[in-house]
């Protein structure tokens, strides 16, 4: 990241020539891009929005990416951009900036240069980390929550960033959990659940493919390394642009791991047997 | 029939390699497919150069892994990778039906039963696969949405 501290005299919002808008460079992960809207109150709104990790900066290269939120003609529908190509249009504000939001964080995930973004949560117990790959709404951060309520160090709900060598890196945003049956996510603090940042690099001890199923049984089975790094690809969301760095990053992180698949039901009852197995290694059973 | 073919792997300058302790996956950077072999698997799967033959194939097999290898199994596996697209369809016309893996485990038993080719595949997505962002409600937002409105209602056009 490239951290600097913004005064009145720099550049980093400026307005736009041409079109009355204003402009914002910003940075995440090592990957540059560029907010663009009418107005200051939406260029804010915007900002709220970028992933986590954005700083604001000075400058920016020029193939930084562009993200655009337009307001067209008198229907005041909110049109998202990238590039100026038109992604999509909205007639709510908030829709609009959750898809900015979206297509913000999955830019960075992918264009990350010193990082694999693999979509899972994430914890650590005794300087081991766990990680539980799954799409949205495959009950990540229900599991996370619950471990790091019995005592696991919160890196992630939502992304495992790696290193080249397959070390886990925080990327510890707010936690957000879905109420059963909804969509709208609602943000919890770590203090609500007693709970504290990883903040250390750390070797990943064990991988877990857990999906909820309501009334499901707990039964882990043992995934060989290479079936593990198969299923991870699925969840790695720069595979396509880079799948050598990619499978090189997952195949050193399971040098030092083992897998397990099963589906799960509730979640504190899994989380317990996790974190024996993370110290005792074994089954997670 | 069988006995006159030299099977071939598809083209290795789009495939990237990755040995996994014991397994190979193998990547298409043109098709974004990934697949995991087990050693058996493998072990046939590079054989298959277009020269070795069946029962070549089977020879220089049972020498790398230590054990029987019949011309059956490495028909059976062959089957497996054909049906997962990892040879080239000319060089294996003729196949014919091999030995199910339910006859082949009967013959090997069970502690040869690991020997048993297992082929993995699946397709990586693209990056926008993964967001998952959601479209919810948000009072606030729409509250700012309103005073927008009213902003642009007052400078009297829309934005250019």
């Amino acid at each position: 990241m490239m951290p600097c501290t913004l005064s009145e005299s720099q550049t980093s919002r400026e307005a736009s020539p041409g079109n009355g808008g204003r402009c914002l460079a910003m940075s995440s992960h090592g990957v540059p891009f560029r907010l663009r809207a009418e107005s200051s109150i939406l260029l804010d709104l915007m900002r709220q929005q970028a992933p986590f990790g954005s700083v604001e900066c000075a400058d920016l290269p020029p193939h930084a990416r562009t993200f655009a939120l337009e307001c067209s003609g008198s229907e005041q529908q909110y049109q998202v951009r990238i590039d100026d190509q038109v992604l999509v249009t909205h007639e709510e504000l908030d829709s609009a900036l959750i898809q900015l939001g979206g297509h913000m964080m999955i830019h960075v995930a992918e264009y990350a240069p010193d990082y694999v973004f693999l979509h899972a949560g994430a914890v650590a117990w005794q300087n081991r980390a766990l990680l539980l790959p799954g799409a949205s709404h495959a009950g990540k951060s229900t599991l996370v929550a619950e471990l790091v309520r019995c005592g696991a160090a919160y890196y992630s709900d939502e992304f495992a960033l790696l290193d080249s060598r397959g070390f886990l890196h925080p990327f510890a945003r707010e936690l957000r959990m879905r109420r059963p049956g909804s969509q709208e996510q609602t943000a919890i603090l770590l203090e609500q659940l007693n709970g504290r940042c990883g903040t250390h690099a750390l070797p990943v001890a064990m991988v877990v493919f857990a999906e909820y199923a309501k009334c499901a049984m707990w039964a882990p089975e043992a995934v060989t390394p290479g079936r593990a790094v198969l299923e991870l690809l699925l969840h790695a969301v720069p595979v396509q642009r880079t799948p050598v760095r990619v499978v090189a990053t997952f195949t050193a992180m399971m040098r030092g791991a083992t897998a397990w698949r099963s589906q799960r039901g509730d979640a504190p009852d899994v989380a317990r047997s996790l974190l024996r197995a993370l110290v005792q290694g074994g089954a997670p059973a | 029939m069988t006995s006159t073919l030299r099977p071939r792997n598809i083209q290795a300058d789009r495939l990237n390699l990755q040995a996994i302790g014991t397994e190979t996956l193998i990547y298409d950077e043109r098709t974004h497919k990934a697949w995991c072999l087990n050693h058996s698997a493998c072990c046939v799967w590079r054989l298959c150069d277009g020269q070795n033959t069946i029962a070549e194939i089977a020879d220089k097999c049972a020498a790398e892994l230590c054990s029987p290898i019949s011309e059956e199994f490495v028909l059976l596996t062959l089957t497996e990778l054909q049906q997962q697209d990892l040879l080239l369809a000319d060089s294996i016309t003729g196949l014919g039906p091999s030995i199910s893996r339910r006859e082949m485990f009967g013959r090997l038993g069970l502690a040869a039963a690991a020997l048993l080719p297992v082929i993995a595949a699946l397709t990586a997505p693209p990056a926008e696969a993964q967001n998952g962002s959601v479209v919810t409600g948000n009072a606030k937002i729409r509250r700012l949405q309103g005073i927008l409105a009213v902003q642009r209602a007052r400078q009297g056009s829309p934005f250019r």
